[in-house]
């Protein structure tokens, strides 16, 4: 039944994708949209039945592709992932109904679209190297298809996606060779026998296939260094795509982090967590500090995507090590928690990508130092991004509190330990988690408060209306999910549990406190997310009860007070720049800002100055010093290269005996 | 009689080996025409021996076609086309002792490469199979190191000679129709290279292909 | 008044606004604060922003360019609230009574609450005003 359901869901998507480039222009968009829909409504429910019954979902053909032919087993693990992706592909589809977008309603972006949302859910049931790579591949070429939409009307489009191009087929090569080297050692190219047979394989072979694997999934879920192409290619997509991309897309390098790390090799030494630990504090810390600094409201929140992974990737790390060194129990909870911010990040991040979509949308420009006052021009979609800001922040009770509080209990109670390795990696990381709450709560004071309250900076604000109702509706079902899954994590959990337990054939029993509270077991310190919303709820009731109960004066409404000032303009206010200003002067080594200030005097006097002109830019440090290297020594090397044939027949033809004779060597 | 059928087989496959050296050494266009209607003799020889040992009606029409084209037809067109004024090859881009050696070493090369080869065809006409390979490889070396148009015309027939050997020795005889139609195929690539060296002739006058190097990026 | 004392108790905050003056006012405000004379021992404080305080501290005779931003930190600061005029010229323009750039006394533009005469007044003088309105 559930076999049926998965098949059911790739052929709706497929369909999705065939109408979308039959169907005529005024029908276009709601067609994919329905169609799409109802695809990821069938891959939920494949996950959901899974998550319940524990019984793996099975499709095996031997043809449809070369190789080995089709092969996809959802188990619990993969069909978290299935889920979330639905959940967020059907919020991103019911926005995309009110997006108006001439670019993304063409055909080859209404036939591509389904096929990403296809791709999206296959990807964690593909069950065989063939399978992997094919489904791997269509992800990123159709995701490649869909930044590019708007290529006409911006032209950082085309660069962002380059980039993006280029750091997506590196990462693909990586995973080639790893998951080609362990198919080739095991004898087999099925994910069930890689697993059952790599206790045999040598170590070399597995610590190399576990540090590519790490590259390649790596690069997908945005961590550094191999994240520069996620802050420049989710802001140029279009809203929808982003929502994807950044809530459903770097999940599966995480998911593929963890099925070659846990599921297929079984765990491994403690270095290879210790790495994973050190990759993801930096990149949780690189992100958090250039989302803080960033005015760009998409690359803020690309940025925070970063961040957040690196938090997963720690918490990953800190799983590994802890079953490295012989604490099963808390290896599970650690998993757990990681896991969980997955889940509560793609709906936190989706629901704000959304909403940023649909303030661009309204407002026609993505700078922060532009917004303003879009809190009383779009109530709806502010309230909705400020929901999701406090989620992000972590405040209870939201989903995010429960999901940080969890893994930072999991890293705490590590200690005291006798191990080296965790004495020093755990306390690191709590520092990082605490670094990295703080730097994120900036970033979106920042980003709620320059761009959702105060007045409008620029004239552009000035005009914005309220979206259509089926984009904030989109943004609304996931702002609703933050809100549910932090009041009742309950709902949640045992899934989130079920799907650690089987990617790591754990054997431990009862990790948390059972019931509606949030905690390790036999450790002390819980969490009742329930009764801490209904707490505070209840004080904010009684607060505005017992202040409208004592207020005497009536409220008198009168202008804000900027020193007595006669002319107050809107320019007046803080912008995200100068809110990020201080942070960028502390950590100027790490960002390295350009600044460049372009003054002219006036012709008769260098003492009076006609017009100045400052000009400031972030650039990623990572950029900067290690790809522009690396692309420059790449185009040295290829010039190099094509001074070879200078357009002599003759070297062409020795080129030719060369290889000739190169090849009968070699055979014989 | 296997022993003269043998005997045969060899000597018109070395023959035609023989005859790919000595391209490499000689510089003036008469005698190469002369070396170029022997080999195509050779190889004819080869699927005459061929045919008559197997007694294949099919094949002993092949050879004569062969005879007919590489032994005869395409020395006379080349002749003819060229019309006498040819020029010899003055500084081949690798010297005559130096291709020859590398000769050697290519031969050395193919009979190394290909005796597993020889050992899955078997009997005499496994073992001649390198041989076959060899003038391959050699007619390669006159392409890469040759600066006429003629001596590059003559390279192709080489290489094509040599797989046709291979052919022969490893199946016992190509089909009648794709031999008539590899021929042919020869014949049409002789007579347009040989067209192309007299318009290069009448555009540039002195015909040296190292010196055209548009063929670049 | 005693309404004032009594609403204060021992805590007043005020915000200063020079709404023309010649800074003889200013300076004596600024002795009331050292701490030879120490107004803060009162509970009687000077803030900056309008919107903390209990009431205006206005010295000077009102200028024209002064008149709307007067106006302007007297609404900004919430009820219940007084207004201090320090000064002759803030009580009947004093010496720059018809000058070209004065429009009027604090009187003119809004309700004073306390009126402290002196050109310039006693620091001693001005504090022993103001702990009558702190109610201390």
């Amino acid at each position: 039944m559930t076999a049926d359901l998965l098949i059911a869901a790739a052929l709706v998507g497929l369909l999705a994708a065939a109408a979308g480039a039959v169907a005529p222009e005024r029908l276009r968009a709601e067609v994919v949209s329905v169609l799409t829909v109802v695809a990821s409504g069938c891959g939920l429910a494949v996950a959901l039945g899974v998550l319940r019954s524990g019984r793996a979902a099975v499709v095996h053909t031997g043809r449809l592709l070369p190789l080995g032919g089709l092969s996809l087993r959802l188990d619990r693990f993969g069909a978290l992932f299935v889920a979330v992706s639905a959940v967020v592909a059907i919020s991103a589809m019911i926005f995309r109904l009110g997006y108006e977008s001439h670019a993304l309603s063409s055909r080859t972006a209404s036939c591509v679209l389904p096929l990403f949302v296809t791709a999206l859910i296959l990807v964690p049931a593909a069950a065989s190297v063939t399978t992997f790579l094919f489904v791997w591949e269509l992800m990123a070429i159709t995701s490649l298809l869909l930044v590019l939409v708007d290529h006409r009307r911006r032209s950082e489009v085309a660069a962002a996606a380059q980039w993006y191009a280029v750091m997506t087929q590196f990462g693909a090569a990586a995973l080639l060779v790893a998951l080609v080297l362990l198919a080739t050692h095991a004898d087999s190219q099925s994910f069930i026998a890689i697993a059952a047979r790599s206790a045999g394989v040598p170590a070399w072979v597995r610590s190399t296939a576990f540090a590519l694997a790490v590259v390649g999934f790596g690069s997908k879920a945005g961590m550094v260094p191999l994240h520069v192409w996620l802050p420049r290619a989710h802001p140029e997509a279009p809203g929808p795509v982003s929502a994807l991309m950044s809530a459903a897309m770097v999940n599966l390098g995480i998911y593929g982090i963890i099925r070659v790390g846990d599921g297929l090799l079984g765990g491994g030494p403690a270095w290879w967590w210790l790495l994973l630990m050190g990759l993801g504090a930096l990149s949780a810390l690189f992100g958090a500090l250039h989302a803080a600094t960033s005015t760009d409201l998409k690359r803020l929140l690309a940025y925070s995507t970063t961040d957040n992974m690196g938090l997963v990737l720690l918490g990953i790390g800190a799983s590994g090590l802890f079953a490295s060194t012989g604490h099963p129990s808390l290896a599970l909870v650690a998993l757990v928690a990681a896991l969980l911010h997955v889940v509560f990040h793609a709906v936190f991040k989706g629901s704000l990508f959304l909403s940023a979509g649909s303030i661009q949308q309204a407002s026609g420009t993505r700078d922060l130092d532009r917004l303003g006052g879009l809190l009383q021009r779009m109530p709806v979609t502010g309230s909705l991004f400020l929901v999701g800001s406090a989620a992000i922040a972590a405040l209870p009770p939201l989903c995010g509190f429960v999901s940080e509080w969890l893994l930072l209990q999991a890293l705490l109670h590590g200690l005291p330990s006798s191990d080296l390795a965790l004495a020093i990696a755990l306390p690191v990381g709590v520092a990082v988690l605490a670094l990295t709450g703080g730097l994120t709560a900036l970033t979106f004071v920042k980003a709620a408060g320059i761009g959702l309250l105060g007045q409008p900076r620029r004239a552009q604000a000035v005009e914005t209306r309220e979206v259509r109702r089926s984009m904030w509706a989109g943004a609304g079902i996931l702002a609703t999910l933050c809100l549910v899954f932090g009041v009742a994590p309950f709902l949640i959990l045992p899934a989130v549990l079920d799907a650690a337990r089987t990617v790591t054939a754990s054997h431990v029993l009862d990790p948390l406190v059972r019931g509606w509270h949030v905690g390790l077991a036999g450790a002390p310190g819980a969490l009742a997310p329930g009764l801490l919303g209904l707490g505070l709820l209840a004080s904010v009731v009684l607060t505005a009860g017992i202040r409208r109960a004592l207020q005497r004066a009536a409220v008198r409404r009168t202008e804000a007070w900027g020193c007595g000032r006669e002319l107050q303009t809107a320019r007046m206010q803080y912008t995200a720049t100068s809110f990020g200003e201080p942070l960028t002067r502390v950590f100027e080594d790490v960002l390295s800002p350009a600044h460049d200030l372009d003054v002219s005097h006036v012709a008769e006097s260098r003492y009076y100055v006609e017009a100045a002109t400052f000009h400031t830019s972030l650039e990623d440090a990572f950029e900067r010093h290690g790809y522009r290297h690396a692309a420059s020594a790449l185009g040295w090397w290829g010039r190099l290269a094509r001074r070879v044939p200078n357009g002599s027949v003759h070297r062409y033809l020795a080129f030719g005996l060369v290889a000739l004779v190169v090849v009968l060597v070699v055979l014989g | 009689m296997s022993s003269a059928y043998s005997s045969t087989l060899t000597l018109a496959a070395g023959a035609v080996l023989i005859c790919a050296v000595v391209v490499l050494w000689v510089t003036s266009t008469r005698s190469m025409l002369i070396v170029v209607a022997t080999q195509g003799t050779a190889l004819g020889c080869v699927a005459m021996t061929l045919g008559v040992h197997v007694g294949d009606a099919g094949l002993i029409a092949t050879a004569a076609v062969e005879l007919a084209v590489k032994g005869l037809a395409i020395p006379v067109l080349i002749d003819r086309a060229a019309g006498g004024a040819l020029d010899r090859e003055r500084r081949p881009l690798v010297n005559v002792p130096a291709s020859l050696v590398a000769s050697a070493a290519l031969i050395v090369l193919a009979f190394t490469a290909a005796r597993g080869v020889a050992t899955f065809v078997g009997a005499t006409s496994g073992a001649l199979v390198p041989v076959g390979v060899a003038t391959l490889l050699v007619g390669f070396l006159v392409l890469v190191s040759r600066r006429r148009p003629i001596f590059q015309m003559v390279g192709l027939l080489l290489v094509d000679n040599g797989i046709a050997l291979v052919a022969f020795l490893c199946t016992a005889g190509v089909p009648f129709l794709i031999e008539v139609g590899v021929s042919l195929d020869v014949l049409l690539a002789v007579v347009v290279l040989m067209v192309l060296a007299q318009r290069l002739r009448s555009e540039f006058g002195d015909l040296d292909l190292d010196e055209l190097r548009e063929l670049h990026d | 008044m005693q309404e004032a004392a009594g609403r204060n108790r021992g805590s007043l905050q005020l915000r200063h606004v020079d709404a023309g003056s010649c800074n003889g006012c200013e300076l004596e405000i600024t002795s009331m604060s050292s701490p030879v004379y120490d107004v803060e021992r009162f509970g009687i404080r000077l803030e900056a922003s309008p919107r903390h305080v209990d009431g205006l501290l206005v010295t000077g005779p009102v200028t024209r360019n002064m008149a709307d931003p007067l106006r302007r930190t007297f609404e900004a600061v919430p009820q219940p609230r007084v207004v201090v005029a320090v000064g002759d010229c803030a009580l009947d323009c004093g010496v720059f009574a018809g000058a070209y750039g004065v429009q009027g006394s604090v009187c003119d533009v809004m309700p004073v609450d306390l009126a402290i005469p002196g050109c310039p007044p006693h620091p001693a003088t001005i504090i022993s005003a103001l702990r009558g309105l702190a109610g201390t």
